[in-house]
């Protein structure tokens, strides 16, 4: 003896549970980190775990008899899973490699202090994963009413400790600092810094010329774009797509299609390992 | 052998006896050497002697629903060993707990079948939905006879409703079940042998041997393309899931806890107070705009009024608080952007609420035809009345049955934008340094495909400083989250097309109109 099979019950279950096992999947592996801004990853969590939920409540439904269930229309729902599966996301998904805009628009000029508010509320946090909104907001809006006075220099925001001569540009500054120094690049130059990046090459470059940058992530992957710094070196052949090098170099003026671009003169380069996590995020709130 | 049980239903005077005596007039290859035919119906003696010695039918009569249990059909089985079983069923009595019965394992229900009359289906659609909905739901056919004074686009529409209850049901308007080949041989004694071979598979098999014949380089190519799809679109997919849930999980509150009085009486006052209201309800719910559009389809099907619903889902991007600080952070030392793109986003949505207001476009104008059924009213859910609980897990099915319904439509939304994605940062850059009126056609196009989140795209917008007007990236993040794609594919679920067209030119107009006074002012 049996009863009627649901089989409708039984693919909405397969299809809550697959969701919420790729989702999980993603944020124990960290692979979240290539898809969307780790701000997300809370809310992922919840949406994880109310889909296992979901799941978990339709197992009273099992046994409810239904006749010619349509099984098809759930086909669409395995999309996102057979692309997840046969398409995984890599390193770089569909960035683009570019040098920023330069600064000749006056929006730009008085494009500032994007990271360096948030920075004191994020740096003592080292698993700045799981962000905590509200004490962010509270920080934003108390700093908005302060009187906060922006360095004449914009390179004094950033660290100026050097060590024999070179200063370290670290992961969570890179991407103001990368943006200021296209729009206050006389405020650079001649300084030398010290950064971990990846090599790109661009169309537009020199034989010898690559770009030394990083992946930054704005809100998602859709806006995922490799920024980097125009960079020269006699190794180049050596240097591998994508490959992780420590850079030491001078900030110079280079002239790209007759616009002053930053550029990274006297450099020493060496390989290195890559970081924990291998985009940077910017982190506007 | 297999013994299958096919159901006949419907209400009374449906036409049920007249269908299943039908089916034993034409004479098949092969015929049931004993047949039990149940009938659920109170008294009506309507199959005589001769019929059913003929056919070798023995009936049963069952006049409670109650009586539909394991035993009966435990009881069948021990004593008469039927080699076909036919259940002409009570249109009145709920169909699930025909199916829930335990069966021996080599029972089958095979067909079941709805019968009605075409005069009076719409009428009982639309007053006993309740009843009728599961039975429909569960049927593989629809049969309407009695159909002579129904014309063509009525006819169409009752179809349109079947398939809207479910697209695996087959409506077909017959007076004898033998006139359609199909469904007569769908009856017909013997193992039942399906098609295997279906169009899908021939066309995915066309195209693996195409991609056969491909060389190496186009295939790697190819392989680039998806993959460069396939991160854009999860990621789109993957930051909107939390919201979505969100969304429909207050959806399915407003649709289940909240009397529809209420809400009408709060935002129906038609002036300009409740404008302003609506305005600025969007403060109170900072989620990201595809959380919002199940939230606004839950309102809509609770006949909330269109003008100020739309005022408030225009808006709504415009004064939410993530928003504002995302633009202010964006374009930091500027704050007057932040405050023109609250105005222009104010501005356009009220404006298109009061234009609708003038119009008078009712709120069941423009939504679509088969949303009876797919509003979640205490009916449909199927959840235990009794228990004490019965609110919040009536929410909690509403917020699964929203979630799924939504989430179709996000990943084919997706799916288009991520495409789009692919190929319109490139076209953008052509359109550099073009005139006004381009320039805003350009970001008018960018706004509705590039399906960014309300929540980023001011900083989307600030790539665009090099090459375009401030005017032109204000309404690009202004009229963005109003005119994106994917949430429009969601409203499609509710809203009929031809107003979300209406609505895009409108908004678009209006928009244009700001973005003349923005260029007079700036």
């Amino acid at each position: 003896m049996r009863g009627n099979k649901n089989i409708e019950v039984l693919i909405q279950m397969i299809i809550l549970v697959s969701i919420a096992l790729f989702l999980t999947f993603l944020l124990v592996t960290n692979k979240i980190n290539y898809y969307v801004h780790p701000r997300y990853r809370l809310g992922i969590w919840a949406c994880a775990v109310t889909l296992f939920l979901l799941a978990f409540r339709l197992i009273f439904e099992l046994r409810k008899g239904r006749h010619n269930s349509n099984s098809r229309k759930y086909a669409i729902y395995m999309i996102p899973l057979v692309f997840a599966i046969v398409f995984p996301v890599v390193e770089g998904g569909n960035a683009n490699k570019v040098i920023a805009e330069s600064a000749n628009s006056s929006v730009l000029d008085e494009i500032t202090n994007l990271e360096d508010k948030t920075e004191s509320s994020l740096g003592d946090s080292e698993d700045e994963n799981a962000l905590n909104d509200s004490v962010e907001y509270d920080y934003l809006f108390d700093e908005d009413g302060s009187t906060y006075e922006e360095p004449e220099d914009k390179s004094l925001k950033y660290p100026t400790e050097m060590i024999d001569g070179v200063i370290s540009i670290s992961e969570e500054y890179f991407a103001s600092w990368y943006y200021d120094l296209y729009d206050y690049l006389e405020d650079f130059k001649g300084k030398r810094y010290q950064f971990l990046a990846q090599v790109y090459s661009m169309e537009g470059l020199g034989e010898d010329e690559f770009l030394a940058g990083r992946y930054i992530m704005v809100c998602c992957a859709t806006d995922l774009t490799g920024y980097g710094i125009v960079c020269k070196s006699d190794f180049r052949e050596e240097l591998k797509e994508d490959q992780w090098i420590l850079v030491t170099a001078t900030i110079d003026e280079y002239d790209y299609n007759g616009t002053k671009i930053p550029y990274l003169a006297d450099p020493v380069i060496e390989k290195a390992e890559a970081p924990a996590d291998e985009y940077v995020y910017y982190n506007f709130y | 052998m297999a013994v299958y049980i096919d159901v006949v239903t419907g209400f009374l005077e449906s036409g049920k006896t007249t269908f299943i005596k039908e089916l034993f007039t034409k004479k098949r290859k092969e015929s049931y050497e004993k047949i039990i035919l149940l009938v659920c119906e109170e008294g009506e003696k309507e199959y005589d002697l001769h019929f059913l010695e003929a056919n070798h039918i023995i009936l049963y009569m069952v006049e409670d629903p109650k009586e539909i249990t394991d035993e009966l059909f435990d009881r069948i089985e021990q004593m008469e060993e039927p080699d076909y079983i036919l259940v002409e069923y009570n249109g009145t009595w709920d169909i699930n707990p025909l199916l829930n019965v335990k069966i021996p394992n080599y029972y089958t229900f095979r067909n079941i079948v709805y019968v009605s009359e075409a005069e009076t289906f719409f009428h009982y659609l639309s007053n006993m939905s309740a009843l009728l909905h599961p039975h429909i739901k569960n049927s593989d056919y629809v049969i309407f006879n009695r159909f002579e004074n129904i014309n063509n686009s009525q006819k169409r529409r009752y179809k349109k409703q079947v398939r809207n209850i479910n697209s695996n049901t087959k409506p077909y308007f017959l007076n004898k079940p033998a006139d359609h080949k199909t469904l007569f041989d769908s009856f017909a004694p013997g193992e039942q042998f399906k098609t295997l071979i279906t169009p899908g598979m021939v066309i995915a098999l066309f195209i693996m041997i195409l991609l056969c014949f491909l060389s190496n380089e186009i295939l790697i190519r190819i392989y680039q393309y998806i993959q460069e799809i396939s991160v854009s679109f999860l990621s789109i997919l993957i930051q909107a899931l939390p919201f979505i849930l969100l969304g429909a999980f207050i959806s399915s509150l407003i649709q289940v806890i909240i009397p529809s009085s209420r809400i009408l009486n709060i935002i129906s006052k038609h002036n300009i107070k409740s404008f302003i209201v609506a305005a600025f309800a969007g403060f109170f719910f900072p989620v990201c705009d595809c959380g919002l559009v199940p939230m606004i389809s839950g309102l809509l099907k609770k006949r909330a009024p269109l003008p100020q619903i739309m005022t408030f889902w225009l808006t709504s991007a415009a004064v939410n608080p993530i928003v504002i600080l995302s633009v202010l952070y964006a374009f930091p030392g500027n704050p007057r952007i932040a405050i023109l793109r609250v105005l222009a986003g104010l501005f356009t949505g009220i404006m298109v609420g009061v234009i609708l207001m003038i119009l008078k476009i009712k709120t069941k104008d423009v939504l679509n035809d088969n949303l009876s059924f797919q509003t979640i009213g205490g009916d449909f859910l199927e959840v235990d009345k009794e228990s004490r609980f019965y609110k919040a897990s009536a929410v909690i099915k509403g917020t699964q049955i929203e979630f799924f319904r939504v989430l179709k439509y996000v990943i084919i939304g997706a799916l288009v934008s991520s495409v789009g994605l692919l190929f319109l940062p490139e076209t953008i850059q052509n359109f550099i340094g073009a005139n006004v009126l381009i320039q805003y056609l350009i970001m008018l196009i960018a706004a509705m495909f590039m399906s960014t989140c309300s929540t980023s795209n001011a900083f989307i917008a600030r790539s665009f400083t090099t090459s375009f007007s401030y005017p032109s990236i204000l309404s690009f993040m202004a009229l963005g989250p109003m005119l994106d794609f994917k949430n429009l594919i969601i409203f499609s679920e509710t809203l009929k097309k031809g107003f979300l067209v209406q609505i895009c030119v409108l908004t678009g107009v209006i928009g244009l109109i700001t973005y003349s006074l923005l260029n007079l002012f700036i």
